[in-house]
């Protein structure tokens, strides 16, 4: 059949996206276990949980992969239970569905090669399932016995069911008729009515939506949350109505008043003995002669109510309860709702994008200096639109590739649990500021560096409990990683409340690896950057996490590879923090344009705080440039670019200092002409100038001209650095080893 | 398809969300035709018993035009209705779709196609 060769290639189409929804799916289940580890009798996310395994199964059941399916499976029972509080979460059963979890996402990935899921896997696997079964425990028997019991009917609980389908059912792909069928496999629908006289006329009828509501009981041993699962691919948007065995009339009163909208419903629930006519006659009776009286009907529900004298309070629990259904209901409606608003693009087509962008804003800046000397006002004037809606452009573009931290966060959730437990120690883990949003390359290229020193966190920082409490702390450790925006930049910090960083231990390995000259000791800050320094490792105990010496190194290469910096505070006794700096894009910024002589400089626009007037020039310099200046009441530190770089040039008979701020600091940059905001398109500096301190990279101005542009922080170090003795700066330091370079390789922007 | 010359109305083999928008389409045609040609009142009678594929949108849209027919004090009577189509429309507590249907085998008019019952609901 035709049918046949569409199904084909549309699964070969569509497996592709399965996997990535699958995986997305896997990595919510990961961090929700997560979650619930910490409140373990939070029903939503028990629910979420479920929702999403039971969503793995089903699409991957669509695709034909039985192994999924099937392993899944298991993985949803032993949820149900948990669902069903037959069981609780225990450490050990969060472990064994973690791992569960694990082999998921192994089969997900096996869907693409099948010939990778080898014998060890199978093992594993077939291990987890009797784990698996036997935490569930009697639930295979109890599942058995279910599906033998149909055929004493009489005695099961009838359920009430009440279901409108969205009117994009059909379009979604879900067909009510599988669905109520597979409701009748849960046991038997006595009776069940379709509400009719809401599908529209041929003339009227959209034939691709869905207008069908149901009413039906349903007898069955099952329990609401297999039920539920059955409408599981429609539920967001579809109104589901469950309605308990032993439920009152006041709750079908309140099912009528929770649909205004199907008129019907009463005589529909009627006529499948949900309720007597006489009840709903009387009931209907007295609405129509409230009405009449000419005071506001009352809700046909709260009659119903009043008359067949259920307590108010019966009723009010009902009501809550399908509040309570529904809003559980939203988390899970809210995701998948949001995601049919999400576009996924290639990330190469965005890169392709934000690279001709760069071109453009170049072209553009050209274009303005042109039109400039032109000196004619119209095309000034034109040019001047153009640049503003380039820059537009230009904000737009590079916000579509930002995204949140938290993301990447929260994967070290599992990374410090499974840590901690295999060393010992107890570890609570917090994340701060996870919304903070930096460009998708710097927050890709960033988790390695951020696992590393999170183990090494774990690993040497927290110390064990018994460690702990003997030295006065509490037995549980703590690690915090965060994450703000400062000045332009990414600010991410990894916090413990461990055992600190011993200067005399750093100093002493670093003497004997010949980082340092023997007997030299370094101002304390800098013993601290020597960890970061290649074969440098302090820890006593070799372990598979870290300790290896290598690492930390590598860290600092991989932070300043995307022109960052990293900074590493630490009292002994009281924890270590680890601040990384990152700029938050690694391809155009808003730049404020300096000249000193010929040269063009660059400050990144959202570290330059203001610009005041320099007093006469030269008045009190030191010979590295610096001094200091007063502004409102506080001593701002002043170094001159001229000195600090050995500008030969005369000198202007006006300057101005560009204050800039860098973390808590501030200081003041004396610089000779100010050209104002600059788009600018950063390049990488060439190998030859990455040792250039101070310095991120360049960019080309509109006329072709070469603009360096600054590193806030760095330079401020550099104007900060004790006076060395005889040497000049712009020099590197392979004698300084403690100096942070803060330059970028190149290729990796552009 | 759309020349009818007043035969009545066979239900096509497959009724579901794929095919039901020409499916409508073909039935409001049939319908303006059966009226400019003056005739359509009492029973109209559909032949039912070439149906094997049909889901609830096949379902609706059968629903859609039994009321088109209410409005011109007119009923809908099934001929024949295919073992899919009744499964289909009992699963969806749409039974009232079937009364009056005749069940006679000797008189399928649209050539009775080979009966599939996976269409149907269990």
């Amino acid at each position: 059949m035709k049918n046949a060769d569409m199904d084909t290639s549309f699964i070969a189409e569509a497996l592709p996206a399965f996997i990535s929804e699958a995986k997305e799916q896997v990595e919510a289940i990961e961090q929700l276990m997560l979650q619930l580890e910490d409140a373990p009798d939070d029903r939503e996310l028990l629910d979420a949980l479920f929702r999403c395994a039971h969503t793995v199964k089903g699409s991957a059941g669509i695709f034909g992969l039985d192994a999924v399916v099937g392993f899944t499976h298991h993985v949803e029972t032993l949820l149900d239970r948990l669902r069903d509080g037959k069981l609780s979460l225990t450490p050990e059963l969060s472990t064994l569905l973690l791992q569960c979890n694990d082999q998921i996402r192994l089969l997900v990935d096996a869907a693409l090669a099948p010939q990778a899921d080898d014998g060890p896997a199978q093992t594993t696997r077939a291990a987890l399932v009797a784990s698996l079964q036997a935490a569930s425990g009697d639930l295979a028997q109890h599942g058995a016995a279910s599906a033998d019991q149909p055929a004493q009917a009489g005695a099961m609980p009838r359920w009430h069911l009440s279901v409108q389908f969205g009117t994009e059912t059909f379009r979604n792909g879900m067909d009510p008729l599988a669905i109520l069928g597979y409701v009748a496999g849960l046991g038997e629908i006595p009776r069940r009515v379709c509400d009719l006289a809401a599908v529209p006329t041929l003339e009227a009828i959209d034939p691709e939506s869905c207008h069908l509501a149901f009413e039906f009981g349903l007898d069955t041993t099952a329990a609401r949350a297999e039920i539920e699962a059955a409408f599981s691919f429609v539920r967001d948007d579809c109104v589901l109505h469950l309605i308990d065995p032993n439920a009152t009339p006041g709750e079908f009163a309140a099912l009528i008043d929770a649909l205004p909208d199907s008129p019907r419903l009463g005589d529909m629930l009627v006529s499948i003995g949900a309720i007597t006519a006489g009840q709903l006659a009387q009931a209907l009776s007295r609405q129509a002669a409230e009405g009449a009286g000419g005071a506001p009907a009352r809700a046909l529900g709260e009659i119903l109510k009043s008359y067949t004298g259920v307590s108010a309070q019966v009723v009010d629990a009902a009501l809550q309860k399908q509040t309570r259904q529904r809003s559980a209901g939203v988390p899970a409606g809210a995701s998948p709702a949001d995601d049919n608003r999400y576009i996924r693009v290639h990330a190469d087509r965005l890169d392709a994008v934000i690279n001709l962008l760069g071109e453009l804003v170049t072209a553009s800046a050209g274009g303005l200096l042109l039109a400039r000397q032109s000196r004619q006002r119209a095309q000034v004037e034109a040019n001047h639109q153009i640049s503003g809606l380039v820059e537009e452009i230009r904000n737009g573009t590079l916000q579509l590739r930002m995204v949140p931290i938290g993301e990447t966060f929260s994967r070290f959730r599992r990374v410090v649990r499974d840590t901690a437990a295999e060393l010992g120690k107890d570890v609570v883990f917090e994340i701060v500021g996870g919304d903070t949003e930096l460009d998708k390359s710097v927050v890709e290229r960033i988790a390695d560096p951020l696992m590393h020193l999170v183990r090494n966190a774990l690993d040497h920082g927290l110390e064990a409990p018994a460690e702990r409490l003997a030295a006065g702390k509490p037995a549980q450790g703590k690690l915090t990683l965060s994450a703000c925006h400062e000045s332009g930049s990414i600010l991410i910090r990894i916090n413990d409340d461990g055992r600190g960083i011993h200067r005399d231990k750093v100093l002493k390995r670093a003497w004997d690896r010949g980082l340092v000259e023997p007997g030299v000791t370094p101002p304390d800050a800098d013993i601290l950057r020597l960890i970061f320094e290649p074969g440098f490792s302090t820890a006593e105990r070799v372990t598979n996490l870290s300790g290896r010496g290598v690492g930390m190194d590598v860290v600092r290469r991989n932070i300043e590879a995307l022109r960052g910096t990293v900074t590493v505070f630490s009292n002994v006794g009281e924890g270590s923090c680890i601040e990384i700096r990152l700029p938050l894009t690694l391809a155009i910024i808003d730049g404020f344009l300096v000249g000193v002589g010929a040269s063009k400089f660059i400050f990144p626009l959202d570290a330059v705080v203001e610009v005041i007037e320099a007093r006469p020039a030269g008045a009190g310099l030191d010979d590295r440039g610096r001094s200091l200046v007063e502004l409102r009441g506080q001593v701002l530190p002043v170094v001159s670019l001229r000195a600090l770089y050995g500008l030969e040039t005369p000198e202007p008979e006006r300057s101005s200092v560009v204050v800039i701020k860098t973390g808590t600091r501030r200081y003041g940059v004396v610089v000779d002409q100010l050209l104002g905001q600059h788009q600018t398109v950063i390049k990488p500096l060439g190998r030859m100038l990455r040792s250039l301190r101070g310095m991120s990279g360049s960019s080309i101005l509109g006329n072709g001209e070469v603009a360096l542009i600054f590193d806030v922080a760095t330079l401020c170090q550099l104007a900060e650095q004790p006076q060395p003795a005889a040497t000049r700066p712009p020099r590197t330091g392979r004698d300084n080893p403690q100096f942070t370079h803060n330059t970028s390789t190149e290729g990796q922007t552009s | 398809m759309s020349t009818h010359t007043l035969p009545s109305l066979s239900l096509p083999a497959e009724l579901t969300i794929y095919t039901a928008s020409e499916t409508r389409a073909s039935w409001l045609a049939w319908l303006a035709a059966e009226q400019t040609a003056g005739a359509g009142d009492g029973c109209c009678t559909v032949h039912a018993g070439a149906v094997d594929q049909v889901d609830a949108a096949g379902v609706q849209l059968l629903v859609a035009l039994s009321h088109t027919l209410a409005r011109q004090q007119r009923s809908l009577r099934l001929l024949d209705p295919s073992t899919p189509l009744r499964g289909a429309c009992e699963a969806l507590g749409a039974s009232a779709l079937l009364e009056g249907s005749t069940t006679n085998p000797g008189t399928t008019a649209a050539g009775t196609a080979a009966f599939d019952a996976s269409g149907a609901a269990a």
